[in-house]
Parts: structure tokens; C-alpha cells; sequence
């Protein structure tokens, strides 16, 4: 930090919040101009995780950089592996299979629970409550158990592949996701109990952090955020891809039940109808699951699309993924960059915290939910 | 001031308060480690999972480890901060905390029932919890650096304004009782327990004790989601350890005060009296528990709205009510004041 | 005796602690100096056998008066000594008014002692229902002017408190809604 304090105005502090810091999930460091607990200016320094993963994938074939998706945005690795297998078949022309889509969609849901299950465990952190986190936790065990049963790994998967799957979903899976689907929703009353409705959690949130909708669309806010502020956004509704067209869902958005629309509470209140929205989807495609292959045999290992350029988004846990790979017909991406919700969504942080309180910008931290792994990449 | 003595030679008189200070001392500090693993073992339950259980049989020696890492730990005071504070302030908060276990009756023995059968406890009382706010304010302080500040600053806040309901919450059952002394107050609670007489005033004073003792919803001053650790960011091994060992010792000493003025303190039927006054704060500090493993944590400003807004004319309604109640039903309470 | 070295080992301690008030250079060992002597204090009315007023002095004034007084200085030191004219050594000049009050007020202290002693300790000092009766009959008047005092310093305090822009997620404070 620079020791030059004289723009400092008589009683404001400069406070470093970070990079090491327990509320800033990961390492986002804030640096606060603080008139006692009044924030009058916040900016965001980020960049502590940086990987040079677009520019790492210019030297990947394209099955190669699968594993590089997990480890941007870690808490929703399924979601990135598919998004950026969507995005190379879109671009290459490639078919999947029935059964393959189907499972992705109920593996894409799991993962959709299991990020916003950390993100209200950790919210609930943030304003002090430790029980929700240790409760989230034990709920997102059983859906990393299932993600363990199909691909081994726990947390940075590598379940998809261009054409289909690593492997299928057997019967156990499907049983142990049907137990936690049925499960889920009477834990989900539970965590309502504990805290969504919990007045002291009411009067942290509501009011505070309100991110009106023009401004978030002028940040280029999506997901939760953007939802959270009243816009009917969503593209699996919006946008289909995949075979989201053939199921039922709602898109909750932001009514400002307990304050205003917009605010911490709505968005924290988004995530919580949404995993109750993707386990009626889940339900639905267990259902409807066709026998089949789970992976287009004929896709080899190296893929060569042709001479062209792709835009694919997808709808993640944090909003819009976007994947803009360039092919000059080689087996490896000409250029690939990667829109990530988290970044886009964090940027609005300077406007929302102007004249909070340092509580406050912990819950407004926690509710924009960001993964630094995707805002460094 | 210790009436039944007064005739004894001043001897006998002091070594009778080091016997009962070294008994009450030894025991306190004994069971602080343990009641620092009972609170990690029923916010685990209440969490569902086991909590510690890898020192011992159960995890039952896990405070034995805990304060042999916190004794052979590196006490390290950074160069930033002011010294002589720096280490007088862990101290002031465990020994205020301390002498006000001297106020307690742990039975009806006038002269082995307490330390100290001081006929102005309430008082003492009140002093010594006043005092115990230096500790952080110095701590925050001395610490010079930015988080502790706002801990300590956040800390003063806190409590300066919890004691006044506190305080007064306190005054109306000594209204009640007609006495400032510990034990005279538990002995005016044979027909009824005062928590039966003073619902709101209990509340009050539950309220208030846990914003004094800094624990959740009102664990600002050390909130570790915005100040890192507040006042005690920059403290490591045993200083560490001593405002743990202070918070604890307060939360176990405002457990007592309310067992004492609400609970009916030592009575109780068949079990002698000691034991009666562990039951009762052990529920008490059971709800302590609970409270923290459910509630989120408030905000300052709501901290204060709270403290000034509701809690302090409640609490002068509270007493005003007590008042007219001393007043118009003499036979209720009979030792009240009229 | 024992009451006797109580009080003039306490006397002595508050004579010294106060004088550590004055020349110490630093605001916040200032406060903590006159602390100590307000503690100093306490133990001579305990000496005196009134330890009601004993224990009212430290929850007053120790516990809640002083710790306000930490707390602004803190704030003021937290800006580094800004301030250089409240730290530096006073000029001779500076030093001729104060020096004639105070040998004023030691010669008046001399001569009232002189005079003779006060009035033996009184049993309302250590009897806090019988402070209270007097309080409330014979000073009645006394109790309704302070109060009315500090109601002033209330109304005083919240109307220099007042201003400086509120976050917008604080509830606006009681006095705002009048205006």
C-alpha cells in the first residue's frame, strides 16, 4: 500500500482488507477508505490468482484444457467442464448423445446446489452465523459423494468430455441422487428456519448493498446478481442450450420481500429458490433419462474444427460462462477467452459499498459470491 | 466487612478468605479448560458432528493439549505496540473477572457460603464489570494496528451502553430484595424466585449479559468476518489465552450473578446448595451455548438501536413497574424497601 | 491501625497519580494516570469507612466517565500527534497562572486543615439507604438541579453530535426525524 495518506480527508482511515482476509473468499484484497465504520470508497484489487488460463489453452489441444476449466471456478467445476464441451461441439459440429445431455443437465443442477450450498453456508459465515455453513456442508457431502461415484475426484472433476462423458451414470447414482433430491427439500425448510428468515439476518441484509437493475445490467452483472435485482434473466430459459427447452422451471427473480428489490437479501433469496428450482429439474430428467451411450464413440482425441469462431454462454451457478474460442483448423484453439461471471459481477462492488458500513461489506461481499479462481483465472 | 468475622483477630480472618479464594480460584481454573471443551462438544452436537475427540477418551484431555500449545507457544509482542499496555491489558480483564467470584454465595453459611459476604456486592459487582471494558479498550489500543482499534472502539461502544441496562435491570431486583448483599438477595427469594417476579427484568439482564461478555449476536468488538480478530489481532500464547480465559470467567461469573438474582441462587430441594448453584449455571451457560450456535451477528448500528432504543427504557419501565409493585403489594415481596 | 496506613498510603498514591496527570506528555497515560487516582480516591472513602461512596466513585467515574474520556483520546492519538501545541513543554510565562492557583488552593487546603477536622465520618456514607432518604428529602433540591444539568448537557451533546452524512443503510437517528 502506498504510505501517501494526505488525500486521506481529516477522520478517514485507509483499512486493507485482504488478500488474507476471512471474509473476502480466496484471495480478494479490498482496500477501504473508512470514516470509522463508514466505508466512503472500496476498490477491489484483484489479480493474487491469476494463471494465464487463456492463454495456457493456445497451447492445449482442445480435450487437453478440460481440466484447466475446473480450476476457474472450483465450486462449480462440473458446470465449467460442460460449458466449454458445449462450446467446442458447437464449434466443431460435433453430436452428443441423448443420455449424455441428460446427465449433464442433472450433473449440472447437483453441481448448482452444491455452489449455492456454499455460498449460503458461507454467507451465513460472513454474518457470524456458524451452524447454516456446517449444515450446507453436510448436504453438499452427499452430492460431492455422487460426483465421486461418477468420476472419482471430489472437487476438480473432469467429468466431461467433447462428444459425451467419462463414464455414465450407473444405478447407485442414480438412487443416491434420487434419496438427495427427495432429502433436500425438507432441509431446505430447515435452512429457511435457521436463517433466510432469522430477523438479525433480515436486518444485516435487507437494505443493504441494493444493486438497482439498470446498474447491474450496466455492469454486466448476470446469474444470481442480475436476478437478484428484478430482471428475468436466464439463459437456460432465455438462451437454451443443451435440452433445458424440455424441462419446467421458474426463474425466481428479486421482489424485495424483506426490503428493497435488489438488495443483499434478494440475492441471497435467489440462490436459495434456485436450488429448489434445479431439484425439480433434477427430478425431471432423472425421470424422463434415456438408455443409451454416453459418449459419441466417434469423437477422437484430437479434434480439428474448422476455420471459425464461437461464442457459447452458459448458465452457471454465478451467472453467464462464456467461452470465445477462435480455430484456424488446428487441433488447438487459435485463441480462447473466457467470459467469467464472477469478474463481471465483483465490479460492481465500488458502487454498491459507497457509504455502507465495514458489516456491510462483508454481506455485500458474500452476496455477489465470487470465486477468485475465476475472477484471476 | 465480613459481618459474622468481625469479632476474629485479622489473621484468622485472611486466612480464612485465602482458603476460600485459593478453593474457588483453583476449581475456576481448573474447570475453565473444560468448559471451553464442553462448549466445543454441544455447539458440535448442535451442528451434527463430533466435535474434539482425539486428546483422551472422548476428547476430555483436549484442554490439557490446548493449554500446553498455548504455554510453550512464542509469545510474540510486535515492535509496533505500546509494551507496558500491551501486557497490562489481558491481565486487567482476567482479574477483574476473578475478584468478583469473591461476591458469589455458593451457599447460606454467612461465613464459608462466599469470599466475601460484602454488603454492598451489587456494587462491587458493577464496579468490577465497569473495569473489565480497560482491558479492551487498552488492548485495541496499544495494539496499533488498524483492526484492533475498530475492536476496541467497537468494544467500549458495546459495553459502556449494555451496562447501563444491565445495572438497571440489576437495581430492580435489588428493589425486590431490599438489599445490595448476594446472599441476602437469594435469601429474599424463599417464597419466589425472582425470575418469577421480574420476567422482563431477567430478560434484560440476559440480554445485556451476553452483549457484555462479547458472544454471539453481540460478538462485534471480535468479529472475524470483518475485523480479523478485533481487539486481540495482535495477541499470541498465554495473553491470548488470558482474554479467553477472561471471556469465559465471564461468562460463567454473569451466569452465577443471574443464578444468584433470578434463579434463586444456592436453593434448591435435597442437594446442598453449591451444587444447586453449578446445576443452574451450568443450564444458564448451556443457553449461552445455544444462542451462539444459532444466531447470526448483528450490526453495529443495530447493536445500538437495540441497547439505547429498547433495552434501556424497557429497562427503566422495568424498574418503574418494580416500583409500583414494592409499593401497592407489600406482603409480595416483604423485604423491599417501602 | 490498619485504617489509618489504608489511608495515608491511598493519599499518597492519589497526590502522586494526579500530579502524573499533569506532567506526563501523553494524553492516554493521562487518562490512565487519573484513573488510578480516582482508584486513590475510592480507597481513601473506604479508609473513612464509607464504602458506598467508595464503590459510586469507581463505577462512575472510573467505570463510565473515564473510559469516555479514553476513548476520544484514543480516537485524537490514533491520528498521530497532530496536535504539537497539547504536547509541548509550557514557557515559563504559561506556567505563572496555573502556579498561582494551585499554591492557592494548597494554602486553602492548609488552613481549612488547620482549622480542624471535618465532622467524623457520617453513617450515611456507608449506609446506602440512608444516603438515599437524605438525597431525596433534605437535597431534594440539589438532585432536581443536577438532573436537570445533565438533561442540558444531553440536549447539548446530541446537538453538537449531530451531522455528517449517515450511511444509507443506518436508520436515520431519532433527532434527524424533527428536522
Amino acid at each position: 500500500m502506498t504510505s501517501d495518506t494526505s488525500y486521506l480527508k481529516a477522520d478517514e482511515m485507509l483499512l486493507n482488507m485482504g488478500p488474507q482476509h476471512p471474509s473476502t473468499h480466496g484471495v480478494l484484497r479490498v482496500v477501504i477508505r473508512t470514516d470509522g465504520e463508514i466505508i466512503r470508497h472500496a476498490t477491489p484489487h484483484i489479480g493474487y490468482l491469476h494463471r494465464c488460463k487463456e492463454k495456457i489453452a493456445e497451447t492445449m489441444t482442445y480435450p487437453q484444457y478440460i481440466p484447466y476449466t475446473d480450476r476457474m471456478d472450483y465450486l462449480a467445476a462440473m458446470s465449467n467442464n460442460f460449458a466449454f464441451c458445449w462450446a467446442v461441439e458447437k464449434l466443431g459440429g460435433i453430436a452428443t448423445t441423448e443420455r449424455a445431455e441428460y446427465i449433464r443437465v442433472i450433473v449440472n443442477e447437483l453441481q448448482r446446489i452444491a455452489s449455492h450450498l456454499v455460498a449460503f453456508g458461507t454467507y451465513g459465515l460472513d454474518m457470524g452465523a456458524f451452524t447454516p455453513f456446517l449444515y450446507s456442508f453436510r448436504e453438499r457431502e452427499s452430492i460431492i459423494d455422487i460426483f465421486e461415484r461418477l468420476c472419482g475426484a471430489r472437487l476438480t472433476y473432469s467429468y466431461g468430455r467433447i462428444g459425451g462423458l467419462m463414464r455414465d451414470l450407473d444405478e447407485k447414482s442414480i438412487d443416491m441422487t434420487r434419496r438427495f433430491v427427495d432429502d433436500f427439500d425438507t432441509k431446505w425448510d430447515e435452512y429457511n428456519d435457521l436463517l433466510s428468515n432469522n430477523e438479525i439476518f433480515i436486518k444485516r441484509t435487507a437494505n443493504v448493498g441494493v444493486l438497482p437493475a439498470d446498474v447491474a445490467i450496466a455492469y454486466g452483472c448476470t446469474g444470481p446478481m442480475l436476478r437478484g435485482s428484478g430482471v428475468k434473466h436466464d439463459l437456460r430459459k432465455d438462451d437454451p442450450y443443451s435440452i433445458y427447452d424440455r424441462f419446467e422451471f421458474d426463474v425466481p427473480v428479486g421482489e424485495g420481500k424483506m426490503g428493497t428489490v435488489g438488495d443483499c437479501w434478494d440475492r441471497y433469496w435467489v440462490r436459495m429458490a434456485e436450488m429448489k428450482e434445479s431439484s425439480r429439474i433434477i427430478r425431471q430428467a432423472l425421470d424422463a433419462l434415456p438408455e443409451g451411450p454416453y459418449l459419441n464413440q466417434k469423437v477422437g482425441r484430437i479434434i480439428k474444427p474448422a476455420y471459425g469462431e464461437i461464442y457459447f454462454r452458459a448458465e452457471n451457478p454465478r451467472g453467464e460462462l462464456g467461452f470465445y474460442i477462435v480455430s484456424v483448423g488446428e487441433k488447438k484453439p487459435y485463441r480462447c477467452s473466457v467470459r467469467a461471471p464472477s469478474f463481471c459481477n465483483l465490479s460492481v462492488l465500488t458502487e454498491m459499498s459507497h457509504d455502507t458500513l465495514i458489516a456491510d461489506m462483508v454481506a455485500i461481499i458474500g452476496s455477489i459470491d465470487i470465486v477468485l479462481g475465476e475472477v484471476d483465472r | 466487612m465480613t459481618g459474622a468475622l468481625s469479632n476474629e483477630p485479622l489473621w484468622y480472618q485472611l486466612l480464612i478468605a485465602v482458603i476460600k479464594a485459593s478453593v474457588l480460584m483453583g476449581a475456576l481454573l481448573g474447570v475453565t479448560g473444560w468448559l471451553v471443551l464442553a462448549e466445543r462438544k454441544i455447539i458440535a452436537w448442535l451442528q451434527g458432528r463430533p466435535g474434539p475427540n482425539r486428546a483422551g477418551p472422548m476428547g476430555l484431555f483436549q484442554p490439557v493439549a490446548d493449554v500446553l500449545k498455548l504455554l510453550t507457544k512464542e509469545e510474540s509482542i510486535p515492535p509496533f505496540v505500546n509494551k507496558i499496555l500491551f501486557i497490562a491489558a489481558p491481565a486487567i480483564i482476567t482479574i477483574t473477572a476473578m475478584v468478583s467470584y469473591a461476591i458469589i454465595p455458593w451457599g447460606p453459611n454467612p461465613v464459608w457460603g462466599a469470599i466475601s459476604n460484602l454488603n454492598l456486592g451489587v456494587l462491587l459487582f458493577l464496579a468490577l464489570s465497569s473495569l473489565g471494558v480497560y482491558s479492551i479498550v487498552l488492548a485495541g489500543w496499544s495494539s496499533n494496528s488498524k483492526y484492533a482499534v475498530l475492536g476496541g472502539l467497537r468494544a467500549t461502544a458495546q459495553m459502556i451502553s449494555y451496562e447501563l441496562s444491565l445495572s438497571m435491570a440489576l437495581l430492580a431486583a435489588v428493589m425486590m430484595a431490599g438489599t445490595l448483599n448476594f446472599q441476602l438477595i437469594v435469601e429474599a427469594q424463599r417464597p419466589f424466585w425472582f425470575i418469577l417476579l421480574q420476567p422482563l427484568g431477567f430478560f434484560i439482564f440476559f440480554v445485556s449479559a451476553i452483549a457484555e461478555s462479547r458472544r454471539t449476536p453481540f460478538d462485534l468488538p471480535e468479529a472475524e468476518n470483518e475485523l480479523v480478530a478485533g481487539f486481540h489481532t495482535e495477541y499470541s500464547a498465554m495473553k491470548f489465552a488470558l482474554f479467553f480465559l477472561g471471556e469465559y470467567m465471564g461468562v460463567i461469573l454473569l451466569s452465577g450473578i443471574m443464578a444468584t438474582v433470578y434463579l434463586g441462587g444456592y436453593q434448591g430441594p435435597i442437594l446442598p446448595g453449591p451444587v444447586w448453584m453449578i446445576l443452574k449455571i451450568a443450564v444458564l451457560f448451556f443457553v449461552f451455548v445455544w444462542i451462539r450456535a444459532t444466531y447470526p451477528r448483528f450490526r453495529y448500528d443495530h447493536l445500538m438501536q437495540i441497547g439505547w432504543k429498547w433495552l434501556i427504557p424497557l429497562a427503566v419501565l422495568n424498574l418503574i413497574i418494580t416500583a409500583v409493585l414494592c409499593l401497592t403489594f407489600p406482603n409480595l415481596v416483604p423485604n423491599a424497601i417501602h | 491501625m490498619a485504617q489509618n496506613i489504608l489511608f495515608y498510603l491511598a493519599a499518597v498514591m492519589a497526590v502522586a497519580t494526579t500530579s502524573m496527570v499533569v506532567i506526563t506528555r501523553n494524553a492516554v497515560y493521562a487518562v490512565l494516570y487519573l484513573i488510578m487516582s480516582l482508584f486513590a480516591v475510592a480507597l481513601v472513602f473506604l479508609s473513612l469507612n464509607a464504602p458506598f461512596l467508595a464503590l459510586v466513585e469507581i463505577i462512575v467515574y472510573a467505570g463510565a466517565i473515564m473510559v469516555l474520556f479514553l476513548f476520544v483520546v484514543m480516537m485524537l492519538n490514533l491520528q498521530g500527534q497532530r496536535g504539537d501545541e497539547a504536547t509541548k513543554r509550557p514557557t515559563r510565562r504559561q506556567m505563572i497562572v496555573p502556579g498561582a492557583l494551585a499554591l492557592l488552593l494548597l494554602i486553602l487546603i492548609v488552613v481549612s486543615l488547620s482549622a480542624g477536622t471535618p465532622a467524623a465520618t457520617n453513617a450515611a456514607l456507608s449506609d446506602p439507604k440512608l444516603l438515599g432518604e437524605l438525597l431525596f428529602t433534605k437535597h431534594y433540591l440539589g438532585v432536581k438541579l443536577s438532573g436537570i444539568i445533565l438533561l442540558i448537557g444531553t440536549i447539548g451533546g446530541l446537538h453538537i453530535g449531530r451531522g455528517g452524512s449517515i450511511p444509507s443503510t443506518m436508520e436515520k437517528p431519532i433527532d434527524d426525524v424533527t428536522h
